[in-house]
């Protein structure tokens, strides 16, 4: 039988409340979130994880305010993002989340420092002042040296970093990634997991990360598994749920 | 966001595909090039045909003359009637001579005008090559104006070295004017050069009518008559057509060329605009494509918060650098092409020993209007694919992958 438990914190950043999503499909309906409630706190590092088609993505597409709800509220640092515009929601995105995905989509006529700029950018940053905390941000990462390249000329490793410098630009309390080392290599994809277990720990950054590799499960605070839309498993601090 | 980076982005976006955007630029700039050549041939031409007919004033002129009448004589005392006639601002008078000049050996037939003042030549347009026009007042040898014809005949090298040179020639009075009704040849009449005048028509002299009192003529040829108001030009022509004259107005010949012209334009106006309508269709073909070719991009642009509204402006403003680029190249190789083919058609024509003229004209409101017709072309071409751009939906791209 399927749990969750809900901790109720003073600390809250993010709160899905008894969120549903239905898609259609001609006649059928497709419930890919069903009643799903959801509190991330400061510094949490979660880790979601389930089998394909469980409604990972669709749960993090929910967060980020890219995909509307059919029924209930995502609060995200006291604002109700739905209640927003959709270029109103977008600005907010970009100013609070920083997003990593799986295969890292880049602006081709933009080189690499340009495009891990681009967020600061459209959040109205000027470009030269983008530049430089983009420089920034990819000396943090280690790999400032490429910033000229064009990003996809770079191994995917190097590409799935510059993807991490991205999210980091706008300094956002909090990174959402989806499925980040599922093209990439255990060399890399050990790297990659550092990277982010590093910026929970020292920056404290609050990570959202969906994974399907099993031996990530355990890197973060709390591991929430997913089935047929639901949460099935919400452990906190490491203890595994019921 | 900073509308700069937008420029600098959709310029870069265009620099991606070189050889996409070339091609592009290419149907534009032949489409404008088309365009600006025809319309500024038939411009050329108008202007070329218009100024060879009439002066700055063909609408403030009017021609007096007999016509065929032998009843009518256009004596002092008929002018001084005709001056009396409202709104006439100022008449000159001339009388057509013949003449015989000499150069060594050689002599020509040379058609000698006696004018009521120099004025009668800036009227007829007449444009002083080298020297003077002919003075109010002079002292000593009568002074004249030459054609370049004439000028030729006695100097083919250097013709500015005839100013101030002497020339003797035979005046011949016809008898038209002539009081005996015969014509009458008036030997060794001598005349100081004081300009010369641009013209290839046949050899002329031009004097003041003082130094011909010798002939006896006491009849004009022909008057021009300047009006201070173009809008009462029928009203005198009918009121010295009373006095038994005849007139001639060139502003009616000059408007009949210039409705003619109009349509002239238009016709090869629009065969430049078939060229443009192509290169328009190309363009919105290239705009789209790369649209398509771009879904990621625009989503992931809007993942990162870019707006519905930058993500249309960005596309626009791709859209309208093409019609930009393409415009300013098109004008330029439009009279590019107009210097080339004027430069090839007045080699053949000095060769055949005509002067050199121009035949194209470039009128700046002409060029300008050109040039924001391409911008807009960019703009209405962009339209369809920015608003396609923008609504794009994130998370639709999002699932396909």
């Amino acid at each position: 039988m399927a749990e969750q438990e809900i901790k109720h914190k003073h600390d809250t950043i993010i709160e899905a409340r008894n969120v549903f999503k239905d898609f259609f499909v001609g006649k059928h309906t497709i419930n890919a979130l069903a009643d799903v409630s959801l509190e991330v706190r400061a510094q949490d590092f979660i880790v979601v994880f389930g089998p394909s088609g469980c409604g990972k993505s669709t749960l993090l597409n929910v967060l980020l305010g890219l995909d509307q709800p059919t029924a209930g509220e995502v609060i995200i640092r006291d604002t109700k993002i739905y209640d927003l515009s959709d270029d109103a929601r977008a600005k907010f995105r970009v100013k609070k989340i920083g997003m990593v995905y799986q295969m890292s989509n880049w602006i081709k006529s933009l080189n690499m420092v340009e495009n891990v700029a681009f967020p600061l950018i459209v959040a109205g940053t000027k470009e030269s002042h983008a530049i430089k905390v983009a420089h920034r941000t990819l000396e943090e990462i280690g790999i400032d040296d490429l910033s000229k390249q064009p990003p996809t000329q770079l191994s995917g490793g190097e590409q799935q970093r510059a993807g991490v410098a991205r999210a980091l630009v706008t300094n956002p309390h909090i990174i959402i990634a989806d499925e980040p080392t599922g093209n990439l290599d255990s060399t890399c994809s050990d790297e990659i997991m550092s990277l982010f277990f590093s910026l929970n720990k020292v920056k404290k950054k609050t990570i959202i990360l969906v994974t399907h590799n099993q031996s990530y499960w355990d890197i973060g605070t709390e591991r929430i598994e997913m089935k047929d839309g639901r949460i099935i498993k919400d452990t906190a601090h490491g203890l595994a749920g019921s | 966001m900073d509308r700069l980076f937008v420029l600098k982005l959709a310029y870069r976006n265009l620099l991606l595909h070189k050889m996409r955007t070339i091609l592009t630029l290419i149907g534009i700039v032949i489409g404008i090039s088309a365009v600006v050549f025809l319309v500024s041939f038939s411009t050329g031409i108008q202007r070329l045909v218009t100024s060879q007919i009439s002066g700055a004033n063909a609408y403030l002129l009017i021609d007096v003359g007999t016509g065929d009448s032998q009843v009518v004589k256009l004596n002092n005392a008929l002018v001084a009637k005709v001056k009396e006639i409202a709104g006439i601002k100022q008449i000159e008078t001339v009388a057509d001579f013949g003449g015989k000049a000499k150069n060594s050996d050689k002599s020509t037939d040379i058609a000698v005008f006696a004018v009521s003042s120099g004025t009668y030549l800036d009227w007829a347009g007449k444009k002083i090559q080298y020297g003077q026009n002919l003075p109010a007042n002079q002292a000593g040898s009568p002074a004249a104006l030459i054609n370049s014809s004439y000028a030729t005949f006695l100097n083919n090298k250097k013709p500015e070295s005839l100013i101030g040179q002497k020339e003797t020639i035979d005046v011949i009075l016809p008898k038209e004017l002539s009081p005996t009704g015969t014509d009458q040849t008036f030997a060794g009449k001598e005349f100081t050069i004081v300009g010369i005048v641009k013209d290839d028509a046949s050899p002329s002299l031009y004097s003041n009518t003082a130094n011909f009192t010798y002939t006896g003529a006491d009849v004009f040829s022909q008057l021009e008559v300047m009006i201070n108001d173009r809008t009462q030009a029928d009203t005198i022509r009918k009121e010295i057509e009373a006095y038994g004259l005849k007139t001639d107005y060139t502003g009616d010949t000059v408007g009949q060329i210039q409705q003619f012209f109009k349509v002239f334009e238009l016709v090869l106006g629009s065969f430049g605009l078939i060229a443009l309508i192509v290169a328009l269709l190309g363009m919105f073909n290239t705009l789209t494509i790369s649209l398509l070719e771009r879904i990621k991009e625009v989503a992931l642009m809007q993942i990162f918060g870019m707006s519905k509204r930058d993500v249309r402006n960005l596309f626009l403003t791709e859209a309208v650098f093409l019609g930009l680029f393409g415009g300013i190249i098109g004008i330029a190789w439009g009279m590019t092409l107009g210097k080339i083919a004027n430069t090839i058609l007045n080699y053949f024509a000095v060769r055949a020993g005509s002067e050199a003229v121009s035949i194209f004209y470039y009128a700046p409101w002409f060029i300008i209007a050109v040039l924001a017709a391409a911008l807009f072309i960019g703009f209405v071409t962009g339209l369809y694919p920015s608003n396609r751009a923008s609504r794009v939906s994130p998370l639709d791209v999002l699932r396909y992958e």
